[in-house]
């Protein structure tokens, strides 16, 4: 039973990762702090069960082609509430409350196109299988989630330690200024971290919504706070942080509502997530300068 | 007339029970804490007072006080960790915490009532009441504004460097923060106890976090007039237009984005500074001539 | 006795040095400069005694009090005050709200009596108001009072952060490159301001690159490069110290 459990952890864990992946990105790059992300998320859900649903797109080509309308909804994003800012200088504070406004208007969109209903996909969208691996049960789903996640990881790392695209990436993460008086165009920079925060939110949104047969335009939410604690206790701006904190948190969550309570475990989350900031803000790989009182360092 | 004033007497009472939870979020915010914990303080504060009330008989105007208490006491627990945090850790740190107190009214149901929270309480608090204690805490912000506090408050937002180099103990004046806006949180959430005859868990979420925040980020972050302003604003918006009223969310969503970028200071504050600008303008020419005259550099 | 002392005093970030083993004093009534290239660990001299940043080695003491332990606010408290580099004032604020907020200290009411808005509160606020007022009038900026810091020009700004320091009653001053930005003009007439704040009793630290200030105004000077004391002495002395001349890139010192 309990390796059934921790193999639940594994495939929760899994989503986790991959949703605070693209969080982390865009806050380890530019130190905004993108509350819209979850709406992205939800985006990507719904994306995803219209191109089933109404274009009867079969699930692969509805994945892919979410996750790329997503990473451009994310741009647009940049775009529309972060880029005004930057023009004027603005301080962290405003990025925050532009980005939780980007996020409610895309989630009011969604509820109305949604007619505020919880819409599910149509049976057979995705095939059944269920494998028996050392005596554990696996869907495919699940091998399937686990192994986006995988190839995610991989492909992100490639990509911005072995491209060059990935070197202006680390560039303007070190300092923006610096690196576009090196050259390095800032402008491309954001286009391609927002594309690819987006594109894994939404990658992450179509995952669970067929996961869970459930696609509503507050779904991003619950996955919104996960993802703090999640880069709390991996670190901001860590890729690394991001999985092993969220397969971490996956860990966490699963067993604490398998044999705690399933009401508690929000707080058992939270309280964690509290204790990790009091003892180590910068989390377990955290590589950002911490954001500290004024006193003798 | 006073049918008119009747009708509309329950839209002023919910506008000044929000003028409370604005200046709760706003007493932090001036100081520039990046606390979110208003919901949480309220809801400690509401559940006390009803609490005390129901089960133990308690007059609401000790239950009042009691939730003051309690609400203050909160934010002065809270206050330790958040001490040693900065900007978006105190941000998630404060979301944290509203989560687990939201979770804690939601499981502990023997307390708390659960999901359905605590009914059947006496409404004592009407808009006489209301505007009493509105009035005073309105007051009393007003004359700590104008005061060492006050003067503390604005330099520790914007540059808690300089604030220490004068003088300013930047642990103290924030601890005094929080216990402030605990006390004006507590305070409202026991007003809309006996207010509403209920208390729900979920009226003290992550929607009632936004829109408080919204009403400071709407109104202004350094005069006592902005949050006021500011609920005043949200508050009778979707009184003058249907449509207004039906898209709740993008209203909230877009104005967060429009304000953040074209208006941060808020409406008040904007007012506020064009004001000293003006002055400066206009007086700038004066001096001018009077420095030739004088032969001064 | 001297009234600011610092004794062996190091710091490094990392495996950088950025001061080594510093010794150096200001006394109250006289103007010590503290000179040296750019990057010679000036500015983290003043971050070290103001409480910024901690000692790797060493001791400062004021006054015969060690203060190396203790944070910002209470060394501020103790009367050092300091202006900054990159004149941090302020900017939403009026000039004269900038300079009250120097008088922090001074103001002992208790929060209650300021939460009730008594009297005697009004009373003291009406009384710093009047000191800030009559700052800017020392300093010839009495038509400012209500102008938005970020306003005004560089020079003034600089005034009016040196109005703030001074707001706070201190017996150390630690300037920050107060003449950055000013013609000789401007900067001669702020020398004749700190001759007159060290006639009052005040010791002053300032940093500069004005050689021409540095040189009339100081009473002594300490040469700082790559983070070590190279020099000390009358500007006199200083100026013909071949090491300093060096210092600076093989130019001359003034």
């Amino acid at each position: 039973m309990l390796a059934q459990q921790l193999l639940n952890a594994l495939v929760v864990g899994s989503v986790y990762a991959l949703f605070a992946l693209g969080f982390t990105l865009i806050f380890g790059v530019h130190h905004i702090l993108n509350l819209a992300h979850g709406a992205v998320f939800m985006w990507g859900a719904f994306v995803g069960l219209y191109a089933v649903t109404e274009l009867h797109l079969p699930f692969l080509v509805a994945f892919l082609g979410a996750s790329f309308i997503a990473g451009l909804l994310s741009v647009a994003l940049d775009w529309l509430a972060f880029r005004p800012l930057r023009r004027r200088a603005a301080p962290e504070f405003s990025a925050i409350v532009s980005s939780i406004g980007a996020g409610y208007v895309l989630m009011s969109i969604a509820q109305r196109v949604s007619d505020t209903k919880v819409m599910r996909y149509p049976f057979g969208s995705f095939p059944i299988e269920i494998y028996s691996v050392l005596g554990l049960r696996v869907t495919l789903l699940q091998l399937v989630i686990v192994g986006s996640v995988v190839v995610t990881v991989a492909g992100l790392v490639a990509y911005i330690f072995h491209t060059s695209f990935g070197r202006q990436i680390r560039a303007v993460a070190i300092n923006e200024r610096t690196a576009s008086l090196l050259g390095v165009n800032p402008a491309g920079v954001y286009f391609q971290t927002f594309f690819i925060s987006g594109a894994l939110a939404g990658a992450a949104g179509v995952l669970i919504g067929i996961a869970f047969n459930s696609v509503h335009f507050l779904m991003g939410e619950p996955y919104m706070l996960r993802a703090f604690v999640v880069i709390v206790l991996g670190g901001l701006g860590s890729i690394l942080g991001a999985v092993v904190g969220g397969l971490l948190l996956g860990v966490i969550q699963t067993m604490t509502i398998a044999y705690v309570s399933t009401n508690l475990s929000d707080a058992v989350i939270f309280s964690l997530l509290f204790l990790i900031l009091l003892i180590r803000p910068t989390g377990m790989f955290g590589t950002l300068r911490r954001e500290t009182r004024v006193a003798r360092e | 007339m006073i049918e008119w004033l009747a009708s509309y007497q329950s839209l002023v009472d919910l506008i000044l029970l929000d003028c409370g939870l604005a200046l709760s979020q706003f007493v932090v915010l001036r100081a520039g804490v990046f606390s979110v914990a208003t919901p949480g303080l309220a809801s400690i504060g509401a559940y006390t007072a009803a609490i005390l009330t129901l089960r133990m008989g308690v007059p609401a105007a000790a239950g009042t006080l009691a939730a003051m208490l309690a609400g203050t006491a909160a934010a002065l627990l809270l206050s330790i960790p958040l001490s040693r945090l900065r900007g978006v850790f105190q941000a998630i740190a404060t979301v944290a915490m509203v989560q687990i107190v939201l979770s804690i009214a939601l499981y502990a149901t023997a307390i708390t009532g659960g999901a359905n929270g605590l009914n059947g309480i006496p409404k004592q608090v009407g808009t006489l009441q209301l505007l009493l204690v509105i009035g005073l805490i309105v007051y009393v912000l007003v004359c700590l504004g104008r005061s060492r506090v006050g003067y503390a408050f604005d330099a520790m937002r914007q540059d808690e460097t300089v604030a220490t180099s004068l003088g300013i103990s930047v642990a103290r004046y924030q601890a005094l923060a929080f216990a402030l806006s605990g006390a004006i949180a507590g305070l409202t959430g026991a007003l809309m106890a006996y207010h509403n005859y209920s208390v729900v868990p979920e009226e003290f979420g992550f929607g009632m976090l936004i829109t408080v925040l919204a009403y400071v980020v709407l109104g202004g972050r350094h005069s006592v007039l902005g949050p006021l302003v500011g609920a005043f604003t949200l508050g009778i918006l979707p009184e003058l237009a249907r449509p207004l009223a039906d898209n709740r969310l993008i209203v909230h969503g877009a104005l967060l984005m429009l304000v953040i970028i074209y208006l941060p200071h808020g409406i008040v504050d904007s007012l506020w500074i064009a004001y000293r600008r003006r002055l400066g303008r206009s007086a700038q020419s004066i001096i001018a001539t009077k420095d030739i005259a004088d032969g001064a550099a | 006795m001297a009234r600011l002392n610092l004794d062996g005093v190091s710091r490094s970030f990392g495996g950088v040095q950025a001061v080594k083993d510093l010794s150096m004093s200001a006394s109250p009534g006289r103007i010590v400069g503290l000179i040296g290239p750019n990057g010679a660990g000036k500015t983290t001299v003043v971050n070290l005694i103001t409480g910024l940043l901690k000692l790797s080695t060493g001791r400062i003491r004021l006054d015969g009090t060690d203060i190396s332990e203790l944070p910002p606010h209470a060394i501020a408290r103790m009367g050092v005050a300091r202006t900054f580099q990159d004149i941090r004032l302020l900017k939403e604020a009026s000039v004269l709200d900038n300079i009250v907020v120097g008088f922090h200290t001074s103001d002992k009411t208790s929060v209650l009596a300021q939460a009730i808005g008594s009297p005697g509160v009004r009373q003291v606020r009406r009384t710093i108001v009047g000191r800030a007022r009559a700052l800017l009038d020392e300093f010839g900026m009495a038509g400012y009072a209500d102008f938005l810091a970020g306003e005004l020009s560089y020079g003034h700004q600089r005034r009016v952060e040196i109005m703030r320091a001074l707001a706070l009653e201190p017996n150390v001053l630690l300037l920050d490159e107060p003449a950055a930005g000013m013609n000789d003009v401007e900067a001669a007439e702020l020398g004749v301001v700190f001759r007159r704040l060290a006639g009052r009793g005040l010791a002053l630290v300032v940093i500069e690159h004005n050689m021409r200030l540095v040189m009339s105004l100081c009473d002594e000077l300490y040469v700082l490069a790559s983070g070590e004391l190279i020099s000390h002495g009358a500007p006199a002395q200083v100026q013909s110290d071949p090491r300093v001349v060096e210092a600076y890139l093989g130019g001359e010192v003034c």
